[in-house]
């Protein structure tokens, strides 16, 4: 450190002309992709997802060609797609820690102020983020699924289940899937944006996707049948319909005691809807707040 | 320029920024000077934006910093040095903040080899000291080459080295007419700094005048006299109009008139002197003397009987302490060196 007291005789003025330095949304998007990709947090989320995913798909369709579970393709559909809802119930929490991180951190160390000083209209840094974080997420989840479903497909070859790439039902639920986890990714990040802590947005986001819903849902099945109105609205039971067979939904719509039907489409608009919600939210909270 | 227009900051019933008005030149140096806590921070803070006033209002060239199309290269702020992930190397934090305004590498590697930080570039600023991580703030304001620089606590944690770097970088950026605001609490290092000083103290801009005339305003030359009749040469000394005030038996301060005047009047009564010496003050002393009653009024304490007491470890000859009563802290006559200050008139 001892070389810097020289003079700074070469300092600013031979700049380039400064009048092409501006703000703009672009740059801002191109500076949170650097940030994104430059801290480490993010290579062992992205690794994790694609490791979870793939590995239990393929221990589960293992355990389903051990079974031999020829009756499932008459009820459910297609063999293959079974393991792929597996997956994604997993994948959903290393992803969830990269949504969540991806801002908080920001809040953690402090690093919110030296971003919002260099991006004093505030908001663009909130949306740049969405976008990394749905981009990335969107093309390794993709690539995860379609490679997860075709070994899904190779490993229960044997039992009659292959996929077919022409199925419109294939072809939904392998974009589904990838849909769903990008979008609770995006759940994720915008409480993450909304609470500004890392320890509390996880907790919220985890218990609420893969507790809370999961205890209502028994609850309305079993105890307080009125619950059926509210529960095909919660994030997850909504989103993840993108994520079923046909049979399934039609199999879900029906036990529905109150006729609350929903498409797969439509349940995962419902889960759009959760996340864009909360992310106006943040943006309001981001733009009044002192940072 | 920055111009700040009855700026104050409200949180809860704190008041941390209390009506500041002032006005930071091109071309010059300010030093922003205050006790911890007297609202240095937040106020650069509000400039940039990051916290909004509750009242009042402050500009940067003319226009609020949000407003500016490339904020960076208006204003170049180090605010906090520990504002950095630490997992991030210091080239890959520049590159980021730099990204926002489409700056390019060139201008990260030359900010990198301007602050020092050429060795660590590739480093998780994790493992960072103060002393370097304010190297990478400091790096992290020139990126974009900015007309105006607001710098909170430079110098804090840099090696003795490193502070001579700032000195020598702020003074030669203001020379280049860019406006450059630095806040400390370090007097001495103010007056070695800037050109200008503005005092804060609890919120409240206390002086706004150029160096020179805050020390020589607030460091009041005192009169040490010694003599056996020193009770008898107080009252002669109080009915000129001098302060007085006597720490010990035999022992005067003298406030408000020259060793000569002091002496003339013991020759003039055949009283007998055996010290009578010009203890001038400090610059701390001069800055204690400014933001003395801001901290007493801080800490809650109710003026106290002996004004020495409100010099927090005012170390060496601080003989006469602020009146007991609120005056302000500048005593009201005119120092030895003569004119009146500004820093009188700033006096709030």
């Amino acid at each position: 450190m001892s070389t810097a007291t020289t003079t700074p005789a070469t300092t600013p003025s031979q700049q380039p002309a400064r009048s092409d330095l501006r703000l703009s949304p672009l740059h801002v998007l191109r500076s949170e992709w650097l940030k994104f990709w430059t801290v480490r947090s993010t290579y062992w989320t992205l690794a994790l997802t694609a490791a979870v995913f793939v590995g239990l798909v393929v221990a589960v369709s293992f355990g389903m060609r051990a079974l031999s579970a020829q009756q499932q393709v008459n009820e459910a559909g297609p063999l293959p797609l079974i393991p792929l809802s597996a997956g994604a119930q997993l994948a959903m929490i290393p992803l969830a820690v990269l949504g969540v991180l991806t801002v908080t951190s920001e809040y953690s160390t402090g690093m919110i102020r030296a971003s919002l000083t260099a991006v004093p209209t505030r908001l663009p840094v909130l949306w740049a983020k969405a976008a990394v974080v749905a981009v990335v997420t969107l093309v390794l989840t993709l690539v995860t699924v379609l490679l997860s479903a075709i070994l899904a497909s190779a490993i229960l070859h044997s039992t009659g289940g292959s996929l077919d790439a022409g199925d419109p039902q294939v072809q939904r639920i392998v974009l589904g899937t990838a849909l769903y986890l990008t979008t609770t990714t995006l759940f994720a990040f915008s409480l993450g944006a909304l609470l500004r802590h890392s320890a509390a947005a996880l907790g919220v986001v985890l218990t609420l996707l893969l507790v809370i819903e999961n205890v209502l849902n028994v609850l309305a099945q079993v105890v307080w049948k009125w619950l059926q109105h509210v529960t095909p609205f919660l994030p997850a039971s909504a989103g993840s319909r993108l994520t079923m067979t046909e049979r399934q939904l039609t199999a879900t719509n029906d036990a529905n005691l109150y006729h609350v039907h929903l498409s797969a489409w439509q349940g995962y608009a419902v889960l759009v809807a959760w996340v864009v919600v909360i992310l106006a939210f943040a943006a309001i909270r981001l733009r009044a707040r002192d940072a | 320029m920055i111009e700040a227009h009855g700026l104050t900051k409200r949180y809860g019933h704190t008041t941390a920024v209390d009506g500041a008005s002032f006005t930071v030149q091109p071309g010059r140096v300010t030093g922003f000077l205050g006790p911890n806590g007297a609202g240095k921070s937040t106020t650069m803070r509000m400039i940039v934006g990051l916290d909004r006033p509750t009242a009042g209002d402050v500009t940067v060239n003319g226009k609020h910093y949000a407003a500016h199309r490339s904020p960076l290269t208006e204003v170049g702020a180090l605010l906090e040095a520990r504002a950095v992930h630490p997992g991030r190397t210091a080239r890959g934090h520049l590159r980021a903040m730099a990204a926002t305004h489409g700056i390019g590498d060139r201008r990260v590697d030359e900010v990198i080899e301007l602050t020092g930080l050429g060795a660590v570039a590739g480093k998780r600023v994790g493992g960072f000291s103060l002393g370097m991580n304010q190297r990478l703030g400091v790096a992290v304001a020139l990126l974009g080459d900015p007309h105006t620089l607001i710098l909170d606590e430079p110098v804090n944690g840099l090696d003795p080295e490193g502070v001579i770097w700032v000195r020598t970088l702020v003074r030669y950026l203001a020379s280049q007419g860019r406006t450059v605001f630095l806040s400390s609490h370090l007097m001495s290092e103010m007056a070695v700094t800037a050109d200008h000083i503005i005092v804060i103290g609890r919120g409240r801009i206390i002086a706004d005048a150029p160096v020179e005339q805050v020390v020589a305003g607030a460091t009041h030359s005192t009169v040490r006299v010694r003599s056996p009749r020193a009770t008898e040469l107080a009252d002669l000394l109080r009915r000129a109009g001098a302060t007085v005030d006597s720490a010990e038996p035999g022992v005067l301060q003298v406030v408000g008139t020259g060793p000569e005047a002091v002496g003339e009047a013991a020759a003039a009564h055949g009283i007998v002197l055996h010290e009578l010496t010009t203890v001038s003050g400090s610059l701390e002393d001069a800055y204690l003397a400014l933001t003395a009653e801001e901290v007493e009024y801080h800490s809650g304490v109710a003026a106290p009987a002996d004004p020495r007491t409100g010099y927090p470890g005012g170390g060496q000859a601080v003989p006469s302490g602020p009146p007991p009563t609120a005056q302000p802290p500048v005593p009201p006559t005119a120092p030895a060196a003569g004119a009146p200050t500004d820093v009188q008139e700033d006096v709030r």
